[in-house]
């Protein structure tokens, strides 16, 4: 280990490189991952804001209503219910439309429930098989989807999916350049030494064990300091996005933090592997 | 007397282009016990001759044999590699680990060569002392002289206790009391079981063995220990 350090040591800008280099890939990467995430959010905080109503028949007793809301409710695609009477019906309709029903007319509005569907749920399939589920109650007269809107969610969110693959899978080839090229230039920096250790009878696997070691050591501490330097990120935005943020939503940060932290030292092993050539000097 | 042959050249032949001939029909052989002298000037092969020996490059003709082992023999790299731990060799241009101190330098070829530390403590403390590196055991090699270095890369293959020790002008940046140190320890008990093979461009009068002139390529042996004649 002692010799570890002291070879690490030899050119100390192009150590500092290797390290810095690691560092800010990862953080780089975990940062992406990050918006991308805060991204997501933002469409499942769109999406959940989407009603399903759902339009009673006429004359069906308000306590069944509430029976069948009640059995709603217990649905696990379900988010909230709220029950809408006919006199708010009313209401709004009055208000959205700026019309007053005649004195001598009773209401003619049935009872209604607005919906709100969990996001992961609001999805074009998905969402015909929940209004096929609500038409069997035989208290419901009609579902009423939001369907293009819907759609169009669904379309822009398959586009961004595709972009962050796209863009996720550039990143990992640019980071495996980058990786393969400092590695080799911390190679060839030691490449003298390595012939004098061959030509003093060394064997290449000891050798190469000792450059492998070096290599990762540096490339391990950037990438565990990015990984530390990602927590203090999140802990100064939390207060920023906490609003578009529930608790799974964090899990899910930290999740594909480790697994970019992990991802890179992955990488950086296999880009070592490739860059310590077993030459014959 | 017969003496373990532990390198032997037989009629080595050596071109980089084919026109001009670097080494011609070179016939060798370093025993145990024996110190050889390969005296030339610049670019008459000594290098060369030092490459073949530790299989860097081989020869157009001939055959090269370390240890016994012929090195045309040797397919796989791994192989050359443990042949070269019989041999310690001094190069010209030192080859230390400028960025170590002249103790690391000591302790990291050891260990390199994967050899116990109880082996190689008391040659390398007893080579300290001998050749007066004691005082800058702590120094970075960077921050040595020419014949400090040389001393340090002396101590190092001293250290390594090869059966072969191989040396590319070892006394060039010794002073005068360096060399009769480093004269005492080759002609001394630790190498008598040694073959030392030296090379350099005047020969050194006071080292004893056997002087051979290399001049375009050809080989002629100018002093004889065992008969005596020059």
């Amino acid at each position: 280990m002692k010799y570890i350090v002291r070879i690490l040591g030899k050119n100390k800008t192009l150590s500092g490189t290797c390290f810095f280099t690691s560092f800010l890939l990862t953080l780089m990467l975990v940062l992406i991952f990050l918006v991308f995430l805060l991204i997501n959010c933002r469409f499942n905080m769109v999406k959940s804001r989407v009603h399903v109503y759902i339009i009673f028949h006429e004359n069906t007793p308000l306590e069944k209503i509430n029976n069948v809301c009640m059995r709603i409710k217990r649905k696990e695609w379900i988010k909230s219910l709220h029950l809408i009477s006919s006199k708010q019906a009313l209401n709004i309709v009055e208000k959205n439309m700026g019309v007053k029903l005649p004195g001598h007319l009773s209401n003619p509005l049935p009872y209604s429930a607005g919906i709100f569907v969990k996001p992961r749920f609001l999805k074009e399939k998905k969402i015909s098989s929940i209004k096929n589920e609500l038409l069997q109650y035989s208290s419901v007269k009609d579902v009423l989807l939001p369907s293009r809107l819907i759609m169009s969610y669904e379309h822009s969110y398959k586009h961004f999916l595709f972009f962050s693959l796209l863009f996720l899978c550039g990143f990992i080839v640019v980071e495996i350049a980058i990786f393969l090229l400092t590695g080799r230039l911390f190679y060839l920096d030691l490449r003298e030494d390595v012939l004098t250790l061959k030509l003093l009878g060394c064997s290449s696997e000891k050798i190469k064990m000792l450059l492998m070691t070096g290599a990762f050591l540096l490339s391990f501490a950037g990438i565990v300091l990015a990984g530390f330097a990602s927590i203090g990120v999140f802990v100064f935005i939390r207060d920023f996005i906490h609003n578009l943020l529930d608790n799974s939503d964090f899990l899910s940060i930290c999740g594909f933090s480790l697994i970019a932290v992990l991802l890179n030292i992955f990488v950086s092993f296999l880009c070592i592997l490739f860059a310590v050539r077993n030459e014959e000097l | 007397m017969v003496r373990e042959e532990l390198v032997c050249l037989e009629d080595v032949y050596k071109t980089y282009d084919r026109d001009n001939w670097i080494l011609q029909g070179i016939n060798l052989c370093l025993k145990k016990g024996e110190i050889v002298k390969i005296i030339g000037g610049e670019g008459s092969g000594k290098t060369t001759l030092l490459k073949i020996i530790l299989c860097s490059i081989y020869p157009e003709r001939g055959r090269v044999s370390v240890m016994g082992v012929d090195t045309s023999s040797l397919k796989n790299y791994e192989h050359i590699l443990l042949l070269r731990r019989y041999m310690g060799v001094f190069f010209e241009n030192f080859r230390l680990f400028e960025y170590m101190s002249v103790l690391d330098n000591l302790l990291f070829i050891n260990k390199m060569r994967d050899r116990k530390k109880m082996t190689f403590m008391p040659l390398i403390e007893r080579f300290l002392s001998q050749l007066s590196l004691r005082d800058i055991l702590k120094k970075k090699v960077m921050f040595l002289s020419p014949g400090e270095k040389a001393r340090l890369s002396l101590a190092m293959i001293f250290s390594l206790d090869t059966p072969i020790i191989l040396a590319d002008e070892p006394f060039r940046y010794l002073s005068p009391s360096s060399v009769e140190k480093v004269i005492d320890i080759m002609e001394g008990e630790f190498c008598k079981d040694k073959g030392i093979l030296m090379f350099s461009s005047k020969d050194l009068p006071s080292l004893k063995g056997r002087v051979f002139f290399l001049n375009e390529g050809k080989l002629h042996e100018i002093h004889s220990q065992d008969s005596g004649q020059e």
